[in-house]
């Protein structure tokens, strides 16, 4: 079996063209094939195909963004991280697939009958009842509705680049939505008063 | 539905740990692979490198394929070629 390939080795093999390229694609192949094969099991059985569709996506986009690289981290792991979203995203989209976006957030997105732990001290419920207050006013006043839209669906468990799907945006677009939506959630938090102990206090 | 308690608090220490400048997903992507080499040898987090694992503390996606990421480093030492 040949030395495995340093960076720059793998750099030059996958932008050469013919036998070079061939066998390096190959090698970096059998690479995510063994890799992906073994580590996306942990949920359940995947269906081999697959794993072979993920790597063959995952092996165009390395090639296309080998510009990105920067030689910062073994080839092969900066490789893997393209393979691990790639797979990501599919088994994401087939695990949501039958999820509306529209019944994670139409209607309110707390309340007290449901938001507040009645399990609680008096007090704590108290306090919980005055946080659900101001984040429902910022929620219900201050977001955009898309910016709602994300952050609700965020907390309910759908992943980014599903609400992304749903939208029609990137899952880069969505993070901003739900970042800016968490930054004026903050700022009226802050502004009421209510500091992070206090908060972290009433749901103890 | 409303959110439940549970997803209340999610909601609520996602909000803690909310700072201004967060970068987005893809950016996360590019320095993954050096982060995650750094966490597997114990390495100290270069500064450059802080902004992905803070990024990684707000988003659960990439979270996830960070340690499936991590996963596949950890095995592969054994495993692959
Ligand atoms: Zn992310």
């Amino acid at each position: 079996m040949r030395a495995p390939r340093t960076n720059e080795e793998w750099l030059l093999d996958l932008r050469s063209e013919g036998a070079a390229q061939t066998r390096a694609l190959e090698d970096l192949r059998a690479y995510l094939l063994l890799a992906l094969r073994g580590s996306m099991k942990r949920d359940g059985p995947v269906p081999e195909n697959l794993v072979e569709d993920v790597v063959q996506d995952a092996l165009v986009r390395a090639l296309d963004h080998l510009d990105r690289f920067e030689g910062r981290s073994r080839f092969t792991t900066w490789a893997t991280t393209i393979a691990v979203r790639t797979a990501m995203t599919e088994l994401r989209r087939r695990r949501w697939k039958d999820v509306s976006l529209d019944e994670l957030v139409t209607g309110d997105a707390l309340s007290p009958e449901r938001s507040i732990d009645p399990l609680e001290s008096p007090e704590n419920q108290a306090a919980q009842l005055e946080i659900v207050r101001v984040l429902r006013d910022v929620l219900d006043n201050q977001l955009s509705e898309r910016q709602r839209t994300a952050i609700v669906a965020e907390m309910r468990g759908l992943p980014q680049e599903e609400i992304a799907r749903r939208l029609g945006l990137s899952r880069n677009a969505v993070y901003k939505l739900g970042h800016d939506a968490r930054k004026k959630l903050k700022r009226g938090l802050e502004a009421s008063g209510l500091d992070a102990a206090e908060l972290r206090a009433a749901f103890s | 539905m409303p959110l439940d308690t549970k997803q209340l608090k999610r909601l609520l220490s996602a909000v803690e740990d909310t700072r201004e400048d967060e970068i987005h997903c893809d950016e996360c992507l590019a320095g993954m692979a050096e982060f995650a080499e750094t966490q597997l040898v114990g390495m100290e987090v270069p500064a450059a490198v802080q902004r992905i694992q803070a990024h990684i503390l707000t988003c659960p996606e990439c979270t996830e394929e960070f340690e499936l990421l991590l996963e596949i480093l950890r095995s592969s030492s054994s495993d692959l070629p």
